[in-house]
């Protein structure tokens, strides 16, 4: 699939196939997502990937905004503290905008190799960060469930740019 | 505990996990999620009620408008929800 099409295709799942998801392609995931560009090139993300039916389904229950059942569900964390690359403090603005382009790729990759792809953000974090023995520095900060989707394609967002876009200076046409 | 039994027990489990988390994110979450929440929950216990064999044509109804929410609106729709609750309320008279 070409970009362009992934990118204007691509659509939240909300039901999901049982089917279990090939190791070699939840890493594919991965592999995009550091790929991301991170400030400072800080790389201070962390991805845990479940696919064990049982922490699927404990998962699932510290999860309400989980709809449907997953073959496996990716946590998207920020390693807090120092930059781990150079030590120096972290700008969280940054931090943040790094997970979520990671996050993009993520989706955009998944989608590009078939895969149904729903970024959960309504889910415990704590309870989460007990559950999967999370050391203190990791910050859960949103659940990707994968798996391949049953969903009929939806009709493309139809969007004006021009509501959301200025040129050159504000208030010019 | 019978298989069955702790089959159950696992699925109220589950169920509580939902009902717990989903309290505490209401206080955080937009005041819309809140609908959709209990809507799901209910939804999750016909699921265990259907498993555990005790759904009749009436609640499969119900799971069914129930699940057209729960999988294809982003949010609850008040007026299908009205419709939910009349036919609910019709089926009380019928229990009686």
């Amino acid at each position: 699939m070409e970009v362009v099409e992934a990118i204007y295709t691509r659509q939240s799942t909300r039901l999901f196939k049982q089917n279990p998801i090939p190791v070699e392609s939840l890493k594919q995931l991965i592999e995009a997502a550091v790929r991301a560009p991170t400030a400072s090139n800080a790389q201070n993300w962390m991805f845990g990937i479940v696919t064990d039916p049982i922490k699927l389904k404990s998962l699932r229950s510290l999860s309400p905004g989980l709809i449907g059942h997953p073959a496996a569900m990716i946590l998207f964390c920020i390693r807090t503290g120092t930059n781990p690359q150079t030590g120096e403090p972290q700008i969280p603005e940054y931090t943040w905008m790094g997970i979520g382009s990671a996050l993009q790729n993520c989706l955009i990759m998944a989608h590009s190799i078939g895969l149904g792809t729903r970024p959960i953000g309504s889910y415990h974090k704590k309870g989460v960060a007990i559950y999967l023995n999370l050391p203190e520095n990791f910050l859960p900060v949103l659940i990707v469930a994968v798996g391949e989707s049953l969903d009929e394609p939806r009709k493309p967002r139809s969007i004006n740019i021009d509501k959301v876009t200025f040129w050159e200076e504000w208030g010019e046409s | 505990m019978t298989d069955e039994k702790e089959l159950l027990r696992g699925k109220i489990i589950d169920l509580l996990g939902f009902l717990l988390t989903s309290a505490h994110g209401l206080f955080d979450e937009p005041k819309s999620y809140g609908p959709l929440r209990l809507v799901d929950a209910a939804g999750r216990l016909l699921e265990i009620s259907a498993d555990a064999g005790l759904n009749d044509d009436f609640l499969n109804s119900i799971r069914n408008t129930i699940d057209v929410i729960r999988y294809e609106s982003p949010l609850v729709d008040r007026d299908i929800l009205d419709e939910i609750i009349a036919t609910y309320a019709r089926s009380l008279r019928l229990r009686e």
